[in-house]
């Protein structure tokens, strides 16, 4: 007979009319095991906390994601958007996908270079590309996405030095009718900017005009926004046609697809609004399939997804450091997992999971991570069931820009590992240690030695 | 070509005519045969002028005097006339006249015959002559005076005598002499001599042709030899070559050389003798000459019966006259092979991506009796689900809502809207269909598309929809326990017509992560499939429109030359290559999804040739994995020798034959987006082994075919293309 579970008393008060008939209870079921692989092990093997990745659902997500395009339009190409996670391991599950990659950076560029992706299939976004960075895309003929008129002239005058035509497409930014507009990459489609940038890079004859490219947000909740922007990309794309009888290779779409996770206000889950990939799909598809584009000129559609498909796929682990009662009578968890590593904590809403089993009482807590710091709080409000120090928690959906965002502080930042198809745990990232800090650090002869 | 030089050319070809063939170089022959008799060599070419003269003057149509097509039943006229009176003034008169009813005859008869698609063979002919022998019996004014003796063997008696003794030391030595007389008869010569000269000529421009000859005559030969016949009309006036022509016309030129039209003539030759010694009787008692009328009667008989069977299969028709039976043999047979797909219509798949066949032809479910040739598509993930879990709402199907597009071009006849799709696992057999569109895509070819969602459609009844075109989504209404897509192919217009078995034009098919291309074939239950999709280095670099020009430098053994080709379309918008430097050309066409050559004229050592073989069929959609396959004419890989051997055995088996296989790949220093490399290989093989081999390798780039390396055993061949 097993040990009966034991948790400490809790009280509680009384809420008359606010209760709805389901009873407030803990959401969630205890996670003690990840695609198999037992989360206590996890913990014991890499330590506390630890990113943990399903490769399966990866996988899934990708496979699912370009289903729902191809089966609506001809031509469909994913690039992986390094900004979103950049851990190798990760990258190279979505070029195994057939994804190509997306950057921002020259770091990012070199990252997707040396993982091996063909520079023409690396697209290079983002306002910041210095004039080395230009030359070396435009000699390995990568797509350069313009973002303003001083990088299209910087083109304009390397492509006459290196004698080489720069293969590009400019960043367009536009009016869908959701608030805040993105307005502050690209040209701007409604004030005439697209057409001017156009007109610059089609009169220059330098450089080849092989695509549009837009994004038109992030965490965008509404599929129709889309249409109206892949309606007025076609209209671009259209317009150049007849102008400049210039058929454009590809319209980009860019990212900004809502993962699963549940925005801080929002009144229902994330799981409950969040539109399918399948929604967004059908949105761009059918605004571009009707858009008018003669015969076999649809251009292709690249698409930048990058939260919507590692999001749910991304876990962190974490600890109970201790339990604490604040003064105005909540109860405080204190955990190992702090937002320098949780960057999103700051607008989500994170699903937690104890990760063993719990009986029926919960109770509101506040989450704090370990960082000696007042805004080092993981959620302000869940419910819980009641957690003793060394149990276990599992945070969800922290695949998008935890990685790439984290920061060391205070403590050294964790391991990362991936699971995969049949539960067995690859590390993709060990834990930091001080070395790793420290290794391009200089200390100055005089300041080494002192006397206390 | 200058008009002259084709009038020119269309007296040859008037007595190539006369043996079924359109070669120069048999007609000339022949010509120095009719030469043979200065009377009836001149008699020949007055008749030709004649109908030339005629043709233009009455603006008929110059094309079939050029190939010799109004103007070799006139001829025949004039080499039977010139064999049997002396020239003088009178006759000349005669003559002309005689040409002139019978180039009306001609004009006249072969405009209503090949109305019916029956062949005119030489019925002016034996109408004129008949008219004339029957006329000029009254007209004794006119002092014809008939011949005595055959000038050639006045002339060249030593010859003529040597070959006769030749031929009587051999055994059968009746029949060969038979053989080669009536052989030289159908020419209106009667001698052993023009007999052999006729027989080399035929053999040389046709192996076939000399055989069904011998086949023919033998055949007669034995079945008077045997029914211990008649043999008189056969000795005396020669008419054993209606056997020969007989089975020229029957064995390989109307019909397909096979077996089986061998077969057919061991039937046909006994009836042309029956026929030829009835017709005798009768036509004796009227003191005309039979000449060729029972070939005429048992041909034109034998065709038009075949052209009216239910179903064409088995002795074939040949459907574009190649005026040689090996060519209309080789030609038949590789076109059935390779384009059988030009007989259907284009139909491709009526969705975009990757879709499941769950259920296929004679499904387990409904696929059955009267409605068993469709299919049910949906989408499955890669555990083979259909949907998500939970699974329980229409939403968590991977094909629902799913866009459903045209298969192909037509007009929208039925649309039928308004029935709400089901719950998961409900059926609606009231409105077992559900929503519904019919489109027409020809005559007899209509597609159906149900269980489509409700209000989901974006056509109306009268629209044109083209292929690819977005016209409903995928839902789950009528007979449907969950979202799937039924398409089907019928013969009428209605909703619940029986289904058509007809084939999807092209399609790939999923096998792990590669694809394998499919052709005219019927999707098969469990098969993942989509659509090809065009590349558009591929489709750009294979874009041939009429009105270009192609500049290849070419490097072959360490020699620089070059070939310039044009590309054209012709009168029955058939696209070609020419090439300008050999006057070669390629036929091809580009249907959208392939680029394939159908046919090719000319120097075998030009570029083009080269080319053609090694771009036999090409994929526009880039699928590296996939390997396209075709068979090539053996004609282009191995020397005259085993090609006439070949040609002898063709009809019952081949020995020789020849393969092409294309793989696509990327290419070595070439970024993928602007350049890929095509890998063929050309095989010829003798009795299964391969004995001619050539690999070739073809660089495309945005700007087209950059360059084209072929390597064979002797060296290799470097072409690029500038501009």
């Amino acid at each position: 007979m097993s040990k009966k579970l034991y948790e400490r008393p809790i009280i509680r008060p009384l809420h008359t009319g606010l209760m709805n008939k389901f009873g407030t209870r803990t959401e969630y079921a205890p996670m003690t095991h990840i695609e198999g692989a037992s989360v206590a092990g996890l913990i014991e093997q890499y330590g506390s906390p630890l990113f943990v990745f399903s490769e399966r659902q990866i996988r899934e997500n990708i496979r699912s994601a370009r289903r729902a395009f191809e089966a609506r339009y001809p031509k469909v190409q994913f690039a992986w958007s390094y900004k979103t996670n950049y851990l190798n391991g990760i990258c190279n599950i979505f070029h195994q996908e057939g994804s190509w990659a997306e950057v921002v950076s020259r770091m990012e560029y070199d990252k997707a270079k040396q993982n091996g992706v063909p520079p023409e299939r690396i697209i290079f976004n983002g306002p910041d590309k210095t004039e080395d960075d230009l030359r070396t895309a435009i000699h390995d003929g990568a797509p350069i996405h313009i973002d303003h008129l001083d990088e299209l002239y910087r083109l304009s005058e390397l492509s006459a030095e290196t004698g080489k035509r720069p293969r590009v497409a400019i960043r367009v930014n536009m009016d869908v009718g959701v608030y805040p507009m993105w307005d502050r990459f690209g040209f701007n489609y409604e004030s005439g900017q697209a057409w001017d940038a156009i007109n610059k890079i089609m009169t220059t004859g330098k450089m080849d005009l092989i695509g549009l490219h837009t994004h038109i947000g992030t965490y965008m909740l509404t599929p129709s926004a889309y249409g109206v922007a892949a309606y007025k990309m076609a209209d671009l794309a259209i317009g150049i046609q007849q102008k400049y009888g210039k058929t454009i290779d590809y319209i980009d779409m860019g990212g900004g697809f809502a993962s699963k996770n549940t925005l801080k206000g929002s009144y229902l889950r994330g799981t409950d609004v969040v539109p399918e990939i399948s929604e967004y799909a059908e949105a761009i598809c059918s605004a571009l399939l009707n858009a008018g584009f003669q015969n076999n000129q649809l251009p292709a559609l690249y698409l930048e997804t990058g939260r919507a498909l590692i999001d749910d796929a991304g876990y962190l682990l974490g600890t109970v450091v201790a339990n604490k009662r604040l003064s105005d009578g909540r109860k405080a968890t204190i955990l190992d997992v702090g937002v320098n590593i949780l960057f999103t904590s700051f607008w989500y809403d994170h699903k937690v999971s104890p990760a063993q089993e719990f009986g029926s009482h919960t109770e509101d807590t506040v989450l704090y991570g370990p960082l000696c710091m007042n805004i080092d709080v993981v959620r302000e409000n869940v419910t819980l069931p009641p957690l003793n120090a060394g149990d276990h928690i599992v945070i969800h959906h922290v695949g998008a820009y935890n990685l790439t965002q984290s920061m060391q502080f205070i403590a050294m930042r964790p391991a990362a590992v991936v699971i995969d198809k049949t539960g067995n745990a690859h590390l993709l990232k060990r834990k930091e240690t001080l070395h790793d800090l420290q290794h391009n650090e200089m200390t100055p002869e005089y300041l080494n030695t002192f006397n206390l | 070509m200058q008009q002259w030089t084709r009038h020119l050319r269309g007296v040859p070809l008037s007595y190539a005519q006369i043996y079924f063939a359109n070669s120069v170089g048999f007609g000339l022959a022949l010509m120095l045969v009719s030469f043979a008799d200065i009377g009836v060599g001149v008699s020949g070419l007055i008749t030709i002028v004649v109908c030339h003269l005629c043709t233009v003057f009455f603006n008929f149509n110059r094309a079939y005097i050029f190939d010799g097509a109004y103007t070799f039943n006139a001829l025949m006229v004039g080499l039977a006339m010139g064999g049997l009176y002396q020239l003088s003034a009178a006759y000349i008169i005669v003559l002309v006249i005689a040409a002139m009813l019978c180039f009306f005859f001609t004009v006249w008869l072969s405009g209503r015959l090949a109305a019916s698609g029956l062949p005119m063979l030489s019925l002016p002919f034996l109408l004129t002559i008949w008219i004339i022998f029957l006329g000029v019996a009254n007209f004794s004014g006119f002092g014809l005076a008939g011949k005595q003796q055959y000038s050639l063997q006045e002339w060249y008696p030593q010859i003529f005598s040597w070959i006769s003794g030749q031929v009587d030391r051999w055994p059968f030595h009746d029949a060969v002499h038979l053989y080669l007389r009536s052989l030289s008869a159908i020419f209106f010569q009667y001698n052993d001599l023009a007999g052999a000269i006729i027989a080399l000529a035929l053999l040389r421009y046709s192996r076939i042709s000399f055989a069904l000859t011998v086949y023919g005559f033998l055949i007669g030969y034995f079945f008077y030899y045997y029914l211990e016949g008649d043999f008189t009309p056969l000795v005396y006036s020669y008419i054993g070559f209606n056997f020969m022509l007989t089975a020229i016309a029957l064995g390989g030129f109307f019909l397909v050389p096979s077996a089986k039209s061998h077969l057919l003539l061991l039937f046909v030759v006994p009836v042309t003798a029956l026929l030829l010694s009835g017709l005798h009787t009768v036509f004796s008692k009227l003191s005309l000459p039979l000449f060729s009328l029972p070939f005429n009667i048992i041909v034109v008989v034998m065709v038009g019966a075949l052209h009216m069977r239910f179903k064409a299969a088995g002795l074939q028709l040949v459907q574009l006259q190649q005026y040689q039976p090996e060519l209309n043999h080789y030609k038949s047979i590789y076109f059935k092979k390779r384009f059988q797909s030009q007989t259907f219509y284009h139909i491709s798949l009526p969705v975009m991506g990757e879709w499941n066949i769950s259920q296929g032809h004679n499904g387990a479910i409904t696929h059955k009796e009267e409605w068993q040739h469709a299919w049910d598509f949906d989408v499955r993930d890669q555990e083979g689900f259909s949907y998500r879990a939970p699974g329980q709402d229409l939403k968590d199907f991977y094909c629902y809502d799913l866009p459903v597009v045209a298969p192909s071009y037509g007009w929208v006849v039925k649309v039928f809207d308004g029935v709400a799709d089901n719950m998961i696992s409900d059926i609606n057999l009231a409105q077992n269909w559900g929503n519904t569109i019919v489109i027409k895509h020809a005559e007899g070819l209509y597609s159906k598309l149900s269980h489509l969602k409700p209000h989901s459609i974006l056509v109306k009844e009268g629209d044109y929809v083209s292929k690819g075109e977005l016209i409903a989504h995928c839902g789950s209404s009528g007979r449907s326990p969950e979202p799937h897509l039924h398409f089907q192919l019928q013969a009428t217009p209605y909703i619940g017509s029986r289904t058509l078995r007809y084939p999807i034009a092209y399609y790939l098919v999923k096998n792990r992560d590669a694809y394998e291309f499919h052709a005219f074939d019927y999707p098969r239950e469990g098969q993942v499939l989509r659509n090809v999709v065009l590349h558009p280095l591929l489709a750009g670099a294979f874009a041939f429109v009429a009105g270009k020009e192609l500049k290849w430098m070419i490097n072959e053994k360490g020699k620089d030359r070059q070939e310039v080709w044009t590309l054209h379309v012709d009168a029955y918008n058939k696209q070609y290559v020419y090439c300008k430097r050999t006057g070669s050309v390629a036929y091809f066409v580009n249907d959208g999804t392939l680029f394939y050559f159908t046919d090719f004229y000319g120097e075998q050592s030009s570029f083009l040739h080269r080319f053609y073989l090694h771009c036999q069929k090409v994929l526009l959609g880039w699928y590296p994995g996939v390997l396209l396959e075709d068979w090539l004419m053996p004609a282009s890989f191995f020397g005259p020798v085993s090609r006439a051997l070949q040609d002898f055995a063709a009809p019952f088996f081949h020995f020789l034959t020849g393969s092409y296989q294309c793989t696509m790949t990327l290419a070595e220093g070439l970024p993928p987006e602007s350049g890929l490399m095509l890998r063929s290989v050309a095989t010829g093989k003798f009795f299964n082994r391969v004995v001619k081999s050539s690999k070739a390798e073809l660089l495309i780039g945005e700007e087209g075919i950059i360059q084209v390396k072929i390597t064979n055993k002797k060296g290799s061949l470097i072409a690029r293309c500038v501009a």
